[in-house]
């Protein structure tokens, strides 16, 4: 415990120290009484405290000093891992070397800039050795194409790895594990995740270097709710009307307005007015949030330390010079109010120190490392491909040789000690560890997921609220990944209490959204937006009511482009109506253009077809410039009139003909109009019908897709495709099992047979031994000799076969055809072929013959002999 | 029956057309309703006129709208008088006996034509059938398998029925009309299929080759001089045809003799072509800057047409939408005249009570029709006055390019001019050094064809004056030709406008009033019955 305290009560000391000497530093020069009144007035010291070595190696590391010892480190265990690499337990002789000309350098810097923070040069890695920042930075190339531009690289490092703030703000850290080490605990400090990040983006090509500097309180401690989450919320879209150039010169002049200019001017005060209330209020709830977002008080201001990453321009083409927020991947530009400082900066193969202002922001700094009077480097000359070298003229051969050689001799970088970073395709799927991230960020709650995490293929869930404390949610969005129903994103929102789902391309529908009511889906109007060009029946939207129906279509070659259908009230049918299990008609609007191929007397531009009373409504399209339109009305016979043949008088028929002097309609056209439609009037219905149907069924597919999730796993995902890791493991499977049965084969027992004969003794009198070894050495024997006998036989057949075949050929040579003679000679040959085959494995059947009777006895004696032995050992 | 009856030969008359229309007409009701109205001839859409035994296409002039005819199985054996059926689409003279294709060159909107079984040798008179798309012409007499090629100019023809024909007999001839027609689709109603376009291509490779490579050259042949001329029209449309050319220039001398004479001597050929290149420069100026201007009166038409457009739409919605209220109220009105017709009629109100609301709506009616009327009016007042204004805003401004037009291309004329004066003034020159050198040394030998000018000064001189005016004549008159039509053009462009717009405007005012007077007619209508006398409505019920 006291320990704990002591250490803690140092640091307070230690600033008011540093403090008051900057105070008196500054006051002697500007205001003189004011020193004198600081040295009067009463001073609270702490009391002394006794230094032990503790707090000795405290001070030490505030003081950034580095160790110039060498301990031997035994036995590590390191979160359950007790292997290293020899690198991560030793220094080498190089790396002294650098740690002796770092501690120099500190030495000298310190010196001759009394006033600066202490440099950040080395720590302990994760097995307790003290190394050198440069030499942590570990340049890898990962083979995940997912990983090739920096955004992508910065944003799965910023995902992946989670952020472990330091313990004490103002001070440097005490550890530094490698990257390697950083991907597999998947945790890390500020500057170690900094220095993995720079790690990969080095490997990438990108120059990138870890930064040390000072940032605000929000970002060292990764708060994010006073930033803006990086989902927008969607915004309707403002409509860019294209007017295109005001031609004022042919614009018509308005018509005079006679209407009161006093009245008009009143009015407008009147509106003036409400606006500027509106304005006010909105200004004031704008106050309001801005206040409330507004960061706390932060004593520590401008004094804590962080660690982040920059990219210059000088590697793989990158448009400026840019920053990456290790604890989020996010970019920030150089002059982002995050980051409020600059110490030093360095990469593996060199340190630099920044000796420029950063008062005015880091936007105004000069970012050029090869600029000396604003960075100072560590190591003179590096990195290499930076020098310039002048070449004196008259300098010889050899000289210029001799100049080059002692160009080289200097300190450069010894290798990174820390091993290459590795990380599993696996782990790059899961995204985040554990494969999920919760981050509150203003005003939104963002739940994101690796994908096939979620069961039914959810990885993010945003929750947006409408206070700065999160406690009234307005909306939340899930977004989808690999759905089979083809599902992306479902948006609830609170105040209407609307659910409203968005689909991708592919579905059989074509549906792309769906909004409905999530309490009371009946009452409230349903909306369905089709993706048109995917349907055949060009159909784009319908809203659908109890009592209502909307249809609107596009790009139809008939021209119908909206149908509005009325319904009676479940309940209600009208007077001589009966209700069935369908929704009664009552009314049926629909709608055309204007076809330009006919005249617009001809054209219909709407039909109404009134059901319960029984009439049909048409009216045409307007003729250019026309102000009015042709109408037709038709009156239906009752129903039991309506036979094959309905009769037709002038009396079931009015209308009005906009063109005047047109030929009044005839009977024989408006009857065909009539019948024609009858028959439309059957059509619209059923096809009225089948949307309906349609609807329905759509609505229960949808409750069935939301109940059973199914998920698309990509032909080439192995991670997830179950078929193909299946596959793949019965093809494991079968490789063992053939390997197992190749070393089954070559592990045969001779001397089973025999020795079941005698029912498996454990042990042999010699006798018996002697007996079974010569049975099987006889039938060894016999067995080389039918192998020889085999062979020897099948020879003389074959000699036999070819004599047989030379002779007939001998007899038939003049008569035979030529196809035949070639056959004959191909034969031949090979059977000339087969029987040197034959001849060639006699022959080493002979030669092998005693070395392998040979070995068969050593094997017998050596099977033999420990039975034997048991034998006697029983004796 | 007599056999010979049947055979004997009809002619087509008025009565036959009309029997064979009533007979072919709509059935039931429909057929009921046409008797009794009798559709005129003009517009019957089709007929069928077969086993008539006719033996002269004749008297169908009266079918005016005719679209499908049928004429086969008769005794035809010449086709004619089918010019003025003009829209025909469908044309079956099948199983006749015509020998010769000809008199089809009006009928452009024919796309079927069969001539199956007929006398036909060979395939000709068919090129304005554009759209022909189903042809039949099996069992006839065509020998050579060079029609074929004859139906190569229809790109639209996917049907082709050849079957018992000379030409067809041979095997391959289904193989040939695949190479050969590559359009065709469908050969004896069976679809062709690529691999048999593949085979013919191979069996009949060169020749169809050669073909392609003369029709590519004929073609080509063609696309320059219809260039040529859409280049004319397009550059007339600017008024400045012919001046990107060597036209102008070549008409100087076309018949100016003595001025090419004139060229022989040593020296001229110099200033000649100086003078061409300097010519052609100033044309090509004119040319271009002819460009210039068309562009910018398209431009200035084309703003002004939106604006007119957009003006006259809005002002066309406006008046619909009261046209809208309108007839809502309409209907409101005419609902309560119901209304208390009805109450009348159940008498649940008298007479009198009757009278008095029907006073009481009909004056209602007259005010929404007066209203309606005002408002219309006004809006086509206001429309109209814009348009005044816009039209000589218009006026104004197109005539300023028109006239800044013809004074650019007056300034390059006068150039022109300069030009050629100081060419004549050259030429003239030297035609005088030569002349006086060719009489004093004997050396210089003076072109035969040069001689009777160079005879003496005189006729020297006049022959340059001569040429020299011929040459600013024919400028002169170009000049004018250009601002001539431009001037023209102007002017009609200016008279259509005036005409349209106060046509537009008659005939808007007409719409208004008739719309109006059919309301009230309507509302007379639905009144009349129970307006005039008391006994009637009585009688009525």
């Amino acid at each position: 415990m006291e320990d704990i305290v002591s250490d803690i009560d140092i640091l307070p000391y230690l600033k008011q120290l540093e403090q008051e000497n900057q105070e008196e530093e500054l006051e002697d020069e500007e205001i003189r009484y004011h020193y004198i009144e600081i040295l009067d007035a009463p001073r609270d010291l702490p009391p002394p405290v006794e230094l032990t070595l503790k707090d000795l190696t405290h001070l030490a590391k505030e003081l950034g000093l580095i160790k110039l010892c060498w301990p031997e480190i035994e036995n590590v265990e390191f979160e359950n891992r007790v292997n290293f690499p020899e690198s991560y337990l030793t220094n080498s002789n190089k790396e002294k070397l650098l740690l002796l000309y770092t501690e120099n350098f500190r030495k000298q810097f310190s010196y001759k800039y009394p006033n600066r923070k202490q440099l950040f040069l080395a720590s302990n890695n994760e097995c307790g050795m003290q190394k050198m920042v440069c030499n942590t930075v570990r340049p890898t190339t990962l083979p995940y194409p997912e990983i090739e531009s920096w955004k992508d690289c910065a944003k799965f490092v910023g995902q992946g790895v989670r952020f472990e703030p330091f313990d004490i703000p103002t001070l440097i850290p005490n550890r530094f594990y490698s990257p390697h080490t950083i991907f597999i605990r998947r945790a890390g400090q500020s500057h170690e995740i900094a220095c993995a990040l720079c790690s990969l983006l080095i490997g990438l090509g990108y120059d990138a270097y870890v930064v040390f500097g000072y940032a605000v309180r929000d970002v060292t401690l990764r708060i994010m709710s006073r930033v803006d989450s990086p989902y927008p919320p969607d915004e309707e879209k403002d409509q860019v009307r294209d007017e295109g150039e005001d031609n004022k010169k042919y614009t018509v002049r308005p018509p005079r307005d006679l209407r009161s200019k006093f009245l008009l001017m009143m009015e407008q005060k009147e509106i003036d007015k409400i606006k500027a209330e509106e304005e006010r209020q909105a200004e004031l709830e704008k106050q309001r949030e801005e206040e409330e977002e507004k960061p706390p008080f932060d004593e520590l201001e401008g004094m804590r330390f962080h660690f982040w990453v920059m990219i210059r321009t000088e590697g793989r083409a990158i448009d400026e010079v840019t920053f990456v927020e290790p604890s989020t991947g996010m970019p920030h530009p150089v002059s982002s109010p995050m980051y409020s400082g600059i110490e030093s900066v360095w990469n593996h193969l060199n340190y630099w120190i920044n000796m420029q202002d950063c008062k005015e922001g880091l936007g105004s700094i000069d970012y050029n490392l090869h600029d000396v009077t604003k960075w100072e480097h560590l190591l003179i000359g590096e990195p290499l491909h930076w020098r310039q070298t002048v070449e004196n003229l008259q300098m010889d051969d050899d000289e210029i040789a001799l100049a080059k050689l002692m160009e080289e001799k200097h300190l450069d970088m010894p290798m990174p000690w820390s091993t290459k970073i590795y990380i599993t395709h696996s782990v790059l799927k899961q995204k985040y560890p554990e494969g999920v991230m919760t981050t509150w960020y203003k005003r939104t709650l963002v739940e994101e997921y690796a994908p096939y995490v979620q069961y039914d293929g959810m990885v993010v869930k945003i929750t947006r609220f409408k206070d700065f404390d999160c406690t009234i949610p307005t909306r939340v969005e899930d977004l989808y990944e690999n759905r089979q129903d083809k599902l992306r994103k479902i948006v609830f929102d609170y105040n209407t209490q609307y659910i409203t789902e968005y689909f991708g391309p592919g579905r059989e529908d074509a549906v792309i959204e769906h909004r409905y009511h999530s309490k009371e889906p009946e009452t409230n109007p349903r909306i369905i937006i089709f993706n048109s060009n995917a349907r055949h029946d060009g159909l784009e939207r319908i809203e659908v009511e109890r009592e209502h129906m909307l249809e609107n279509y596009v790009d139809r070659e008939d021209l119908f482009y909206f149908r509005e259908v009325n319904y009676a009230r479940k309940g209600y049918p009208p007077p001589g109506f009966t209700e069935s299990h369908r929704k009664l008609i009552i009314k049926v609007v629909e709608k055309f253009h204007r076809n330009k191929a006919i005249p617009a007397r001809d054209d219909v531009a709407t039909r109404e077809f009134a059901i319960v009373e029984r009439q049909i409504h048409l009216q045409y399209h307007f003729g250019e410039g026309k102000v009015t339109a042709s109408t037709r009305n038709f009156i239906k016979p009752a129903i039991a009139e309506m036979g094959d043949d309905v009769l037709f008088s002038p009396d079931v028929t009015s209308g009005y003909e906009a063109e005047i002097g047109a030929r009044p309609r005839r009977q024989l056209e408006l009857f065909l109009l009539f019948q024609k439609m009858l028959q439309e009037e059957e059509v619209s219905i059923s096809r009225i019908r089948e949307i309906e149907d349609q609807i329905t069924e759509f609505v229960a597919l949808r409750d069935h897709e939301t109940a059973f999730p199914k998920l698309d796993v990509s032909l080439f995902n192995i991670e997830q495709n179950e078929d193909y890791r299946l596959g793949m493991l019965e093809k494991e499977r079968e490789q063992q099992e053939h390997k197992e049965k190749e070393i089954e084969d070559a592990g045969v027992e001779y001397l089973a047979p025999y020795l079941s004969k005698l029912g498996n003794p454990e042990s042999l009198s010699p006798r018996s031994a002697a007996k079974i070894r010569e049975e099987c050495l006889n039938d060894f024997k016999q067995m080389l000799l039918n192998r020889a006998v085999d062979i020897q036989k099948q020879f003389e057949y074959w000699t036999q076969f070819l004599k047989d075949k030379q002779q007939w050929y001998s007899i038939n040579q003049d008569t035979i055809q030529e196809d035949d003679e070639i056959k004959y000679f191909q034969d031949v040959n090979e059977l000339t072929f087969l029987l040197q085959c034959y001849e060639i494995r006699l022959g080493r059947h002979r030669d092998l013959s005693s070395l392998r009777y040979e070995a068969v006895v050593r094997y017998l004696n050596a099977q033999l002999k420990p039975l034997v032995d048991a034998y006697q050992e029983e004796e | 029956m007599n056999p010979c009856k049947l055979k004997e030969p009809k002619v087509i008359n008025n009565a036959l057309l009309e029997k064979c229309v009533q007979e072919q007409g709509p059935k039931g009701e429909a057929g009921r309703l046409a008797q009794i109205e009798k559709v005129p001839l003009e517009e019957v859409p089709q007929i069928r006129l077969e086993f008539l035994n006719i033996l002269r296409i004749d008297h169908l002039w009266v079918l005016t709208s005719l679209t499908k005819l049928n004429l086969n199985n008769n005794l035809i054996e010449k086709i004619e008088n089918l010019e003025t059926l003009v829209h025909l689409v469908e044309l079956n003279l099948s199983f006749n006996k015509i020998s010769k294709i000809e008199n089809l060159d009006e009928l452009a909107n024919l796309e079927k034509l069969s001539f199956y079984d007929n006398e036909i040798e060979v395939l000709e008179n068919m090129d304005f059938l554009t759209k022909l798309t189903v042809f039949s012409i099996g069992r006839n007499k065509i020998a050579e398998l060079e029609n074929v090629l004859y139906l190569r100019q229809f790109s639209n023809l996917k049907c082709l029925n050849m079957v018992q024909n000379p030409c067809s007999e041979t095997e391959d001839f289904r193989l040939f009309i695949a190479a050969f027609l590559p359009h065709l689709v469908y050969y004896e109603y069976k679809l062709i299929y690529d691999m048999e376009r593949e085979l013919g291509q191979e069996i009949f490779g060169s020749k169809l080759r050669q073909l392609l490579e003369s029709e590519e050259r004929e073609r080509e042949a063609r696309m320059q001089i219809d260039k040529e001329i859409a280049d004319a029209a397009l550059h007339a449309s600017s008024f400045v045809e012919y001046l990107n050319t060597h036209h102008l220039f070549d008409s100087l001398f076309l018949n100016d003799d003595d001025g090419k004479h004139l060229l022989l001597i040593e020296d001229a050929k110099d200033f000649y072509d100086e003078y061409e290149e300097q010519f052609l420069a100033l044309c090509m100026q004119i040319f271009e800057n002819g460009q210039e201007q068309y562009r910018l009166r398209t431009d200035e038409i084309d703003q002004f047409m939106k604006c007119v457009e957009d003006a006259q739409t809005s002002n066309q919605q406006e008046s619909i939408k009261h046209m809208e209220v309108f007839i809502e109220q309409k209907a409101e009105v005419f609902y309560k005249i119901k209304g208390i017709q009805k109450l009348l009629n159940n008498n649940e109100i008298t007479y009198e009570e009757f009278i008095d609301k029907c006073d009481v709506l009909v004056l209602e009616y007259d005010k929404l029709l007066h209203d309606i009327w005002k408002a219309l009016m006004k809006l086509e007042l206001e429309l109209y006055e814009q348009m005044e204004e816009v039209n000589q805003t218009f006026e104004q401004s197109i005539t300023e390019l028109v006239n800044q037009f013809i004074e650019s291309s007056q300034g390059y004329f006068s150039q022109i001019r300069d030009l050629e004066v100081s060419y004549a003034e050259n030429i003239g020159d030297l035609a005088l050094k030569f002349q006086t050198n060719a009489t004093l040394s004997e050396e210089i030998v003076v072109p035969e064809i040069l001689k009777p000018i160079m005879s003496d000064k005189d006729a020297l001189h006049n022959s340059l004056a001569t040429s020299h005016d011929v040459h600013m004549q024919i400028i002169d008159a170009r000049e004018d030709t250009l601002s001539g039509n431009a001037r023209d053009w102007l002017e009609d462009l200016i008279d259509n406008l005036m005409k349209n717009e106060v046509k537009r405007n008659r005939g808007k005012i007409l719409e208004i009033n008739h719309f109006l007077d059919i309301q009230r007619e309507e509302f007379d209508d639905l009144n009349a019955e129970y307006a005039p006398e008391p006994e009637e409505v009585a009688s009525a019920d």
